[in-house]
């Protein structure tokens, strides 16, 4: 239980991290951290992988052309 | 500006977007003929207020912004009150049935994914609160900033970080639940 906050804090840092939302000194430190540590590093590696995941499996819906002209001819009959 | 400009500002800006705000409001509502219709009521206000747009800025986040908030205005009118408390903050105060708390990093192993369809991962996303997939949809499928995110959904950004930490362990959990039903297990728990 007392490790759980340290857990967490370097979870944080992880999506942070691959999220490339960390301040420029703060990611340099960070990946000075992965490099000593493979656990780290592991970590890193798995959330990478599920954020690409994620992107890459969530189905695109693609607009039909028919839909942008209807819009169109929606704004001509509105001007 | 005259018509001319408005019309080239729609076709190179705004329209090359269609197919992600199609995507988004499709996880909005849940609906593809809501969905379709949510796009069209964007587009129409995005040309309402196109004035309002600095050209060769952020259009996309300009437009879901105009998304978001017709969405919650509709949802609104339709009289249904967003959740004063979203729930999936109740529930992440919870332990899972391993009597793992779930406000804890989940761990999940890159074989246990690899067998799972674009079907399993659009319920995943669909099964979280609206504040959740929002945050998971804008950050992980359209790759908006933290700072756009909080802009588009008019929340501190440090919110839209605590959201999305939970928001990706409730999907890994739920993920996690769809690949042991089929079958697929964590190895490192037999070994």
């Amino acid at each position: 239980m007392g490790d759980q906050p340290v857990q967490q804090s370097l979870a944080d840092k992880v999506s942070l991290f691959v999220d490339n939302s960390l301040s420029k000194e703060d990611k340099m430190q960070f990946i000075s951290e992965m490099q000593n540590d493979p656990a780290i590093s592991e970590m890193v590696a798995q959330e990478k992988y599920f954020k690409d995941f994620i992107k890459n499996k969530v189905p695109r819906r693609k607009v039909s052309p028919n839909m942008i002209e209807g819009i169109m001819r929606n704004i001509d009959s509105k001007s | 500006m005259d018509r001319k400009e408005k019309d080239r500002i729609f076709e190179k800006e705004f329209a090359v977007h269609a197919d992600a705000l199609l995507t988004f409001a499709y996880h909005l509502t849940l609906y593809d003929s809501s969905a379709e219709d949510l796009v069209q009521e964007t587009f129409m206000k995005a040309w309402r207020f196109i004035e309002k747009y600095d050209q060769g800025t952020n259009a996309k986040a300009w437009l879901f912004t105009i998304m978001k908030n017709a969405f919650i205005n509709d949802y609104r009118k339709k009289g249904k009150q967003p959740k004063k408390v979203d729930i999936d903050e109740a529930i992440f105060t919870l332990d899972d049935d391993n009597g793992t708390p779930l406000n804890s990093y989940v761990d999940l192993r890159q074989e246990m994914l690899e067998n799972l369809m674009g079907d399993e991962v659009t319920m995943a996303i669909n099964s979280l609160s609206l504040d959740s997939r929002t945050v998971v949809l804008l950050c992980d499928v359209e790759g908006f900033t933290y700072e756009e995110i909080a802009k588009i959904t008019g929340v501190p950004v440090g919110t839209v970080r605590s959201r999305l930490f939970r928001a990706r362990n409730m999907l890994k959990a739920k993920l996690k639940e769809y690949a042991e039903s089929f079958g697929y297990t964590d190895k490192r728990k037999t070994s």
